[in-house]
């Protein structure tokens, strides 16, 4: 299983890195493959490439800010949360998440 | 001047506080005394601002208010821990990292320390050491390892 998820925040100071962190140490909690893109005010980390769309399961987005360059994940399901409930309850998204893709397969 | 990220005089212990918007103020005054806003209420209505779109009380018993404004001088992070726990939104708070960014930027140093100090808050350990922490300078150093 490979998650994928961009996180991005009104302000791009603080929320934006702190779900990247707990939505990646929840993966790894879980022996999921993740990598996490940001786009804060650094700019875009970790971005993913159409290498990364096409060996990933799912994509998880945060919706309090239109995500950057979005279209490159036409072809591959998203998963929409808040960014706060990604902070929050991150081990739970991934759960719920790695729940529907293992439903899908 | 200051010219650190964060220092002694931004870092508040048993800090004594009903409503977020009194925490906020008593950081931004913390903050300005020090010479690091231009605007002060300028700086805390862009803070308030922020709050309104969303809570920056993001579990963990932390609350994260922050702004980029123009009315800021020195990228700063201020570090308050709360006499008793207090009701920010949803949540009860304990501790508050405060953040100050200029507008526009100027250079990105400051804010790749600050991702990754929001980076370190999601593991308790490093919340842990913040919790316990006996000075201000044990918190600065905390803080400013990064």
């Amino acid at each position: 299983m490979k998650f994928l998820a961009v996180t991005a925040c009104p302000s791009g100071v603080a929320h934006t890195y702190m779900a990247a962190e707990a939505l990646a140490k929840a993966c790894k909690e879980k022996g999921i493959e993740c990598k996490v893109e940001t786009q804060g005010s650094i700019g875009i980390e970790n971005e993913i490439t159409a290498e990364d769309v096409a060996s990933a399961d799912c994509i998880i987005l945060t919706k309090d800010m239109p995500i950057k360059n979005e279209e490159r994940f036409a072809n591959i399901p998203k998963v929409r949360i808040a960014i706060s409930d990604a902070v929050k309850k991150a081990p739970a998204i991934v759960n719920k998440v790695e729940k529907a893709m293992l439903a899908k397969k | 001047m200051a010219t650190e990220l964060i220092n002694n005089d931004i870092v508040l212990f048993d800090v004594e506080a009903t409503t977020k918007e009194e925490v906020i103020r008593l950081i931004a005054d913390a903050m300005d005394q020090d010479g690091r806003l231009i605007d002060k209420e300028g700086y805390i209505q862009d803070v308030l601002k922020r709050e309104s779109t969303s809570s920056t009380a993001i579990g963990f018993s932390t609350a994260t208010p922050h702004a980029k404004s123009v009315s800021v001088k020195e990228p700063s992070l201020s570090f308050v821990r709360l006499k008793r726990p207090m009701q920010w939104d949803d949540e009860e708070v304990t501790m508050v990292f405060q953040i100050a960014v200029p507008s526009p930027g100027q250079g990105d140093r400051h804010l790749e320390i600050l991702a990754k100090l929001f980076r370190n808050l999601v593991y308790d350990e490093f919340r842990d050491k913040l919790s316990a922490a006996k000075s201000q300078q044990e918190v600065v150093d905390l803080l400013k390892e990064f």
